[in-house]
């Protein structure tokens, strides 16, 4: 294993660019931001690394977002990601700029590249941080994950290793205020990646479902009652939001949902991460049912509801309607 | 063919409860179970046992792992390992444990894991291992197939996509993959009365301090804010951004 080895002198921040559709990532900015906000402290300088192919030009739009230097590998066969070619790209870079401290998005890309370049580097990693700092006693990472689902957080520290790598959710440093006067420099970089073969053949979209998922162990429900409005739109969002779908015992008459859908004291006990209850008033037999969610979200027509009172966040308006427009922010 | 699925035990999260207000967590019942998704995993290896597949499920942790391992030989792994470590372990640590016994092992085709464990999440084992071990690794996997020496994996990406790659390489399967299936009673018995847990130390393999040394640790526990019910929202739009700030559209 190659660890990295640095030099006492002040040095960086690191972000790994990514884009889609031939366009930063809202992410990257994000990142890009929050390093220069650590970086200004601490007497960093920001550095991106930026792969793809033709992405040259968007160099430009990571100087105001807070970017002293981007490195770009400009090749065609980093076109579309490809976990052994990126990897390899970044290896050739990293071992040539001994980076200190570099920042991922939590993304599909990030979760997997970020852990394999972090063993091959004996880099400490935290993944999916929900908030992140430098310490500059340690000179490590401190950052934020998730327990079990949402339940609370663990503090990590890389302290004690040599390079420090996380992987970062978007929100985590908030919308970046670009500064149209900054500027920096741009390198282009040269890897050789024709020894390269990316093991892991795409072959393509194919349709497919998971198991149904029993009610009970559901990350998400979408539940109905009687008020909802239109209960198809209830289902597309469900759909949407790969929730189950469920309801109060009173939309069994109104042919919206079957017997063992049924949340309450004569149905399940669910504790999902995120119940929205679309025209359910919230009688004490429904609210048994759902009260151990860990998020819940209430639309019903009148504001009198209990439902609304035992709710995180709550609307009176029309269930449908909120539930459309829900559907048309999620597609964005 | 040899396969290997690689199980984490982890605390029942329906023996805790968090008090946000204390900020403390209570562990009113302990009690331990493979993570869902190296449950996922098993059964994914189990689906290969007609194929003259053996399957040898591996974990690292504590002597409680004993039980995790019982209930995979009783879920169809024919044998199985516990590498006894009573340290704190991080991924970077169970990587390179995983990575010295399946060489140790030796003629390994195929190497399974979940792919972000219920707990911590982190997901870092699989890619690490791969990363370790020099092979390929696949992802976010629904289903696997094998023909001969390669594999057709379906992944979800926004929508799902069949991937291929030449064998061995490391797999990880995702939670929601699992289709619920008990264990066999007659197996669940055979596992505590006829079968053994084979029992390796972490100094088995040669391995350096700086090996066995976890590069990210937990400093120390944290709590959301006390959630305030009643709270009235506008619109989808206001909706959508609380969603994101309390982080419940993040894992789209
Ligand atoms: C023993 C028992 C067990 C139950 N178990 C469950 C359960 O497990 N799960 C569950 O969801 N529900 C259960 N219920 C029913 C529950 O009390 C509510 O009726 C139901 O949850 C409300 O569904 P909703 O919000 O879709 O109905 P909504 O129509 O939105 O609201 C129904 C509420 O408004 C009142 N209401 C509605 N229409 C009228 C009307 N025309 N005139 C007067 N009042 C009206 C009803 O009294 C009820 O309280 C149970 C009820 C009983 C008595
Ligand atoms: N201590 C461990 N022993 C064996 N396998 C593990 C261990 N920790 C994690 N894994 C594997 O890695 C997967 C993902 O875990 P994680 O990287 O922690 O999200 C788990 O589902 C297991 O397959």
């Amino acid at each position: 294993m190659t660890r990295l080895t640095f030099s006492d002198a002040p040095h960086d921040i690191w972000i790994v660019a990514e884009t889609i559709d031939g366009q930063l990532t809202p992410l990257t900015k994000e990142l890009t931001y929050g390093a220069r906000m650590s970086a200004d402290m601490m007497g960093f300088y920001v550095k991106v690394a930026l792969l793809g192919s033709n992405v040259s030009e968007l160099a430009a739009e990571l100087f105001p977002v807070g970017a002293d230097r981007v490195y770009v590998i400009d090749d065609a066969r980093l076109k579309d990601f490809s976990s052994d070619m990126w990897t390899q790209a970044l290896s050739d870079l990293f071992a040539a700029q001994s980076p200190e401290f570099v920042l991922f998005g939590a993304t599909s890309i990030g979760a997997a590249i970020a852990p394999r370049l972090a063993q091959r580097f004996g880099a400490g990693l935290i993944s999916n941080c929900i908030s992140l700092k430098i310490d500059d006693f340690d000179r490590c990472f401190i950052g934020r994950r998730n327990v079990y689902g949402d339940e609370y957080y663990e503090v990590m520290s890389t302290a004690g290793s040599k390079s420090h790598f996380a992987t970062v959710l978007p929100d985590t440093f908030g919308e970046p205020y670009p500064d149209a006067s900054r500027s920096g420099e741009v390198e282009n970089i040269e890897v050789d990646l024709n020894q390269i073969v990316e093991r892991v053949k795409s072959l393509g979209s194919t349709p497919y479902e998971l198991p149904h998922k029993k009610l009970k162990q559901a990350r998400r429900i979408v539940s109905v009652g009687r008020q909802v409005g239109d209960v198809e739109v209830a289902k597309s969002l469900a759909q949407s939001l790969r929730a189950e779908f469920a309801g109060a015992r009173e939309s069994i008459d109104e042919g919206y949902i079957d017997e063992d859908r049924v949340i309450g004291i004569t149905g399940e006990r669910v504790a999902p991460e995120l119940y929205i209850a679309l025209g359910i008033r919230g009688d004490t037999q429904h609210l048994f049912g759902m009260k151990d969610a860990r998020y819940v979200v209430a639309v019903y027509p009148e504001s009198d509801a209990p439902m609304l009172k035992h709710a995180d966040a709550a609307i009176v308006d029309d269930p449908a309607k909120v539930a459309k427009e829900l559907m048309q922010l999620l597609h964005k | 063919m040899r396969i290997i699925v690689c199980i984490k035990q982890i605390l029942d999260p329906r023996g805790l409860t968090v008090n946000r207000k204390a900020e403390k967590v209570f562990v009113n019942r302990e009690e331990y179970l493979i993570d869902p998704a190296s449950k996922a995993a098993l059964e994914a290896a189990e689906s290969f046992k007609g194929a003259n597949a053996e399957v040898i499920a591996i974990s690292i942790g504590p002597a409680r792992v004993d039980e995790a391992l019982r209930e995979a030989m009783a879920r169809g792994a024919d044998r199985s390992i516990l590498i006894r470590s009573d340290e704190p372990l991080d991924a970077f640590v169970v990587a390179n444990l995983l990575a010295a016994a399946i060489d140790k092992i030796g003629d390994v085709d195929l190497v399974l894991c979940g792919d972000r464990s219920l707990d911590t999440a982190c997901g870092e084992v699989a890619p690490r291992l791969a990363e370790a071990l020099n092979l390929p690794s696949i992802l976010n996997a629904a289903k696997i197939e094998i023909k001969e020496d390669s594999l057709t994996a379906t992944v979800r990406q926004s929508g799902f996509l069949n991937v291929e790659s030449k064998l061995p390489a490391v797999v990880a399967i995702m939670a929601e993959a699992f289709t619920g299936k008990h264990a066999s009673a007659w197996r669940l018995i055979d596992a505590y009365k006829k079968w053994s847990v084979e029992t390796w130390s972490t100094s088995d393999f040669g391995l350096s301090a700086e090996d066995l040394h976890p590069l990210a640790t937990k400093k120390e526990v944290a709590f959301p804010p006390e959630r305030q019910f009643g709270t009235q929202v506008k619109n989808a739009k206001e909706l959508m951004m609380m969603l994101k700030r309390e982080r419940i559209m993040s894992n789209e």
